[in-house]
């Protein structure tokens, strides 16, 4: 290509056009801005770990819940196959426990009445168990059981929280006995 | 007429065949693993040449020291995304060239003169310039307006052609050569300008 006078006379002497030269300090700084990116860096990398932790906990636990409410429907249903007319009422015991022990436990955080509760909900699984193998004719007896743990839980919580409501601390298993029921 | 022809830098590089697309990518690779010693190396091998750059486009020896560094924290930072499609001199320089327009454009230098459009001024005259020196071409340099400044560096001194000058600048490849002649023809002047000045004092 043709180059003037001009462009000829300032390549040929491009090098002294390139004479500058930056400031020692110059490096320092790229440095420290260099350092600053990668810590902002790494405190959102941390921040998207932590962020998807919580997601992974929180799908796990959505997980959970829907199992054992699945579960739990399942037993429901079970039963409601074996005997039909004693499902709804296994439905209206479940409730009104939920609902006393949430009570309760407003109350008294941690209570003793937990242990025997889980007892009764132990016998109860055997019983649900003991009533899908059951022969013919043996399920209207085990579910007639089942139905009195209910009554019992019920009657459990009913009494500990009236005691409660009285002012009058009284033991779990005084409670029980009062009620006449047992496991 | 310089029209669709390359810069006569970019034909005085690939003459010399300097910069290769392999140019010191051992290098390049450790800086991408973010090894700072590496970094400084490459800092170290263009830091003079880029500043140079700098220092046409902007002039102010502070703004070149800024954007200079803004640069190369762009370049250690975007460094992931080079992928050998060019040497890495030239995408170094690419990135501080975009830094001087972006800066030039945030203070409202370039926009009015690079707009200006028109027909290519002939290059009226072919003939040596008298006395001429480095000195009073760089003053001759330094008195141009931003916009033809900046084409003239971007063409003859940076090695890139018209149609990546059009690119960088967002112009019409049209307008960056009228830009350059017109450019040209005002270095000239000015030179004149100055070697009469200094005849007279």
């Amino acid at each position: 290509m043709q180059l003037d006078y001009l462009e000829q006379y300032i390549l040929q002497r491009k090098e002294a056009f390139e004479e500058g030269t930056p400031p020692p300090q110059l490096w320092g700084e790229i440095n420290q801005k260099l350092d600053e990116h990668k810590n902002r860096r790494q405190f959102w990398l941390r921040i998207g770990k932590i962020a998807a932790t919580v997601c992974i906990l929180l799908c796990c636990g959505a997980l959970v819940g829907s199992y054992l409410t699945r579960h739990r429907m399942n037993r429901l249903t079970a039963l409601e196959k074996i005997a039909p007319e004693y499902a709804a009422l296994e439905k209206q015991y479940q409730q009104q426990i939920d609902q006393k022990y949430e009570l309760l436990t407003s109350y008294r955080p941690g209570s003793s009445v937990e242990a025997d509760l889980a007892q009764l909900d132990a016998v109860m699984e055997e019983l649900r168990q003991e009533l899908l193998i059951a022969p013919k004719g043996q399920e209207k007896r085990i579910v007639e059981s089942l139905l009195n743990n209910y009554r019992a839980k019920v009657a459990i919580l009913e009494r500990v929280l009236d005691r409660i409501d009285a002012g009058e601390p009284k033991t779990v298993k005084e409670a029980k006995q009062g009620d006449g029921y047992s496991i | 007429m310089h029209a669709s022809k390359k810069s006569p830098a970019v034909q005085q590089h690939k003459t010399l065949a300097l910069d290769y697309v392999s140019t010191h990518r051992e290098i390049v690779e450790k800086c991408k693993s973010g090894n700072r010693r590496a970094q400084f190396e490459l800092y170290r091998l263009y830091s003079k040449a880029m500043y140079n750059v700098c220092l046409r486009m902007v002039r102010q020896e502070q703004d070149a020291e800024d954007l200079l560094q803004n640069a190369f924290v762009d370049v250690f930072t975007k460094l992931d995304s080079f992928r050998y499609q060019s040497s890495i001199g030239a995408w170094i320089k690419r990135i501080v060239v975009n830094n001087c327009i972006n800066h030039l454009k945030r203070n409202r230098l370039l926009v009015e003169e690079l707009n200006e459009s028109g027909s290519e001024i002939q290059a009226e005259d072919e003939l040596p310039i008298p006395g001429l020196s480095v000195e009073v071409v760089k003053k001759a340099l330094e008195k141009l307006p931003d916009g033809y400044r900046v084409v003239f560096s971007l063409y003859l001194l940076e090695g890139y052609d018209h149609k990546e000058i059009a690119e960088i600048l967002d112009i019409t490849e049209a307008t960056s050569k009228s830009q350059y002649s017109r450019a040209k023809k005002k270095v000239r002047d000015l030179i004149i300008e100055e070697q009469s000045f200094k005849e007279c004092s």
